[in-house]
């Protein structure tokens, strides 16, 4: 698709290095927000499922989700 | 080290690109005598091109003397291509030359050797200049291609008394030894880094982690005698193969080097290539940390060479080596503190401690005690013999067991495998036979690595001799499913649409991965501007874009909509509501509602104020700080006054300041007007018509109609 000719240039509005965390459902999502630890690096809810984190707190986030027991796939560091 | 050689040119380029113009002149004119007056660019890209000119170098090797010959052919040997100038000196002295600095200079100046340089360095125009900052540990590299061809002519090693003999019982390794360990600490780095200090030394805590690691210390599957400080030596292997790697003052766990999956023999090779590396241990001492390295690597590389020089089917003693180097190796007596027998005891440590679990020598005993030779890997490495066929006959050499531990028996282990399970699986024992175990946060391990849940049931199932038990997979299975429940994006990149339609173009054109609002999703890899037209950028790791203007009410706001953020968006739906804007503009008012929801929630005046400055550049307003703060605790009062008005403010100041006066009065409400109770009013009129100020009571007079 991407190969096509594009038909048109789509008014966008870029965001770069966003932190996020995408959940399964909206429960877990609400289960996170419950953490309080974890909701205060929490800057907002995009979506019932996305959490938008605050800049420079991924790291705290992805350490307190371990801690209360998940195993969260990390996208957009090395391995 | 594999990477080590592959970027020998890239190295060899950066140095001569910082070469004075007239010492790359001389450097190129001895290397490839050019015909023309090529501009530096271009003369430092023929001489590296020069460098990997067969005949060109059998002629610039033939036109050497035999010191640096032998020095290109030892370097050769070692398939290690940076070395420094004090351990190049060692192995000159090692191998008998005497004549210092002499040959690595005629290296230099022939181009076969270029100066790693510092990035204090701008240009060099000397050698003098460049060593005299740091004689012994300045580096240098040695273009593979140059020390290859190096070893064809031999070095002039001796021939030691040696004996032939039926030996009862010969110690070969499996080369596993020194893999399976690299796999332990691999693990341990991945759960906590090992901190370094500026000096690359170990911190107490983490050399006694090292020390003290039952794994790593583990006895060898053969052990012929005691690896003092297994761990650092473990550590010093890793470092130097590329599999840890030091950043920021931290040895973190890097990728397995693709040797490993080559097989056994090119993951020996790699290792053999590491040894320079190893400067901070030694056979007899374990952890040794001195300013110019341990001089492990300075004579380990040359006795190993000395045994290539043996025939096939004699065995040295290690001994006989000892005493060939001790007298003629400059630094390897300030480690021996009792002369010819440490020397010997040296010599045997590193043989049977190091270099047997390495398979690159075999080893036996009678009653001379150990006699060492070269195994068919070594013969491969050090005298040119073929490549030994290592290829293991069993590959079913697991067993996994119903809770989750799996057996590996050595027979069919491969470095490849312990690559892989070391990712996936705890190492829990090592030996004959080695015990590992899967848990939920192994298993994460290896999905973090990159493996996905079919890479770790195929590799449990090739290899396992029996099924493997349901419940195993179906743990796996599960485990790996909870990965899949949260996803963290650390630097994701998100497009915002102005519509519905516009999200769903995107997606038919590949730009966008998932959809994550009605208007917003997920971009998917690098954006192509081709197809879309830029409202705005926002990068959330600057600092946060001015974007709201505020209403002169203080507390109505409107929002620049291509300045904004997505964080902007959960800020405002904590602190204000959205108003109706006539001309499409986003429009915002902080209200007493509002302002209570916030400060219930534990929002500061003071981050407020932070967040006012920020997103507007202007403090937090008279009126938001009200219903914000309220009167900040301190309750208001009511009275009754009367309002005195006076003739000017001069009069003013001066009935404000005359103690007389100023007793009687309240506050200062004007420039011209005062409060006065209406009790001591009398007592005001009365003075103030003592210096002259007349004033008139209106207070009965009629108000308007």
């Amino acid at each position: 698709m991407a190969d096509q000719p594009p038909a048109g240039r789509l008014p966008v509005k870029l965001h770069r290095r966003v932190c996020l965390v995408l959940t399964e459902d909206a429960v877990l999502a609400e289960e996170l927000l419950a953490r309080k630890k974890l909701a205060q690096d929490v800057a907002g809810r995009l979506t019932d499922k996305v959490l938008l984190v605050r800049p420079g707190r991924v790291e705290a986030v992805l350490e307190e989700l371990r801690r209360m027991g998940h195993t969260p796939q990390v996208v957009g560091r090395g391995g | 080290m594999e990477s080590d050689r592959s970027a020998w040119a890239e190295a060899v380029r950066a140095g001569l690109a910082r070469y004075d113009e007239p010492l790359l002149r001389a450097v190129a004119a001895r290397l490839f005598k050019p015909r023309n007056q090529w501009p530096p660019d271009e003369l430092a890209a023929r001489a590296v091109a020069t460098l990997s000119n067969t005949p060109v170098i059998d002629r610039r090797l033939k036109e050497l003397p035999p010191s640096p010959r032998h020095l290109l052919a030892t370097v050769g040997r070692s398939r290690h291509s940076t070395w420094t100038v004090g351990q190049l000196l060692a192995l000159l002295g090692a191998l008998g030359h005497s004549e210092g600095l002499a040959p690595i200079l005629i290296l230099l100046d022939t181009g076969l050797a270029v100066p790693v340089l510092t990035d204090a360095v701008k240009t060099l125009r000397d050698w003098e200049e460049w060593l005299s900052a740091s004689p012994t540990t300045a580096r240098l590299i040695i273009p593979p291609p140059i020390a290859d061809r190096a070893t064809r002519d031999g070095l002039p090693l001796p021939q030691l008394r040696g004996k032939k003999f039926d030996a009862k019982a010969v110690h070969v390794a499996d080369g596993l030894e020194w893999p399976l360990r690299l796999g332990v600490l691999w693990q341990q780095l991945r759960a906590a880094p090992v901190r370094l200090t500026q000096s690359s030394a170990l911190f107490k805590r983490d050399l006694t982690r090292l020390q003290a690691d039952p794994l790593l210390g583990a006895p060898l599957a053969d052990q012929t005698v005691d690896v003092p400080e297994a761990g650092v030596l473990v550590m010093g292997m890793g470092i130097a193969a590329g599999l840890f790697v030091a950043e920021a003052g931290e040895l973190r766990a890097g990728q397995f080097p693709s040797a490993w999956d080559r097989g056994l023999v090119p993951t020996i090779a790699g290792l053999w290539s590491a040894l320079p590396g190893i400067d901070h241990w030694d056979p007899l001492r374990g952890y040794l940390l001195t300013e110019e390295g341990a001089p492990f690597p300075t004579v380990a590389l040359p006795a190993l060479l000395v045994l290539a020089a043996q025939p096939d089917d004699l065995w040295t003693h290690p001994a006989d080596v000892a005493e060939y180097l001790l007298t003629r190796h400059p630094s390897w007596v300030t480690v021996l503190h009792g002369g010819a027998d440490d020397a010997e005891d040296w010599t045997e440590a590193m043989f049977l401690g190091w270099a047997l679990p390495l398979r690159l020598v075999e080893a036996t005993q009678d009653g001379e005690g150990w006699w060492v030779r070269l195994t068919a890997v070594g013969r491969h490495l050090l005298a040119d013999g073929p490549a030994p066929d290592l290829h293991s006959p069993f590959p079913q050499s697991l067993v996994v067991q119903p809770n989750g531990d799996v057996i590996v028996y050595r027979q069919g282990l491969t470095p490849g495998l312990i690559g892989r399970l070391s990712r996936f699986a705890d190492w829990k024992g090592l030996g004959p036979a080695c015990t590992l175990g899967l848990s939920a946060e192994s298993v994460y391990r290896g999905l973090e690595s990159g493996l996905t849940m079919a890479d770790i049931t195929s590799v449990l199932q090739q290899h396992s001799a029996h099924p493997v038990p349901a419940n195993v997979l179906d743990l796996v299975r599960r485990w790996t499913g909870k990965r899949e429940r949260i996803t963290v994006h650390t630097a994701a990149t998100l497009l915002e649409f102005t519509c519905a339609g516009d999200l769903e173009a995107a997606v038919a054109r590949g730009l966008v991965a998932q959809k994550l609002t009605d208007r917003i999703g997920l971009a998917a890899g690098d954006v192509e501007y081709r197809h879309v037209r830029l409202l705005g950028n926002r990068d959330y790791e600057a600092r946060p874009q001015q974007c709201l203007k505020f209403n002169p009410d203080g507390v109505t706001f409107t929002v620049d909509v291509a300045a904004s953020d997505l964080l902007l968006e959960a800020e405002l739906s904590r602190l204000a509501e959205p108003v109706a804007a006539d001309n499409g503009e986003r429009r915002f008012r902080i209200t007493p509602t509002t302002a209570r929801a916030a400060r219930d929630r534990g929002l500061t005046v003071a981050e407020l104020d932070q967040w006012c400055l920020d997103r507007s550049g202007e403090p937090l307003s008279a009126s938001a700080r009200l219903l914000f703060a309220g009167g900040g605790g301190v309750a208001g009062e009511v009275r009754r006054r009367v309002v005195l008005t006076l003739p000017s403010e001069l009069v003013t100041d001066g009935v404000c300041q005359w103690p007389e006066t100023a007793d009687l009065l309240d506050d200062r409400l004007g420039p011209c007007t005062v409060a006065v109770a209406e009790a001591d009013l009398g007592a005001l009129l009365e003075r103030l018509a003592t210096v002259g100020v007349e004033v008139r009571d209106d207070r009965t007079a009629p108000g308007p109609p």
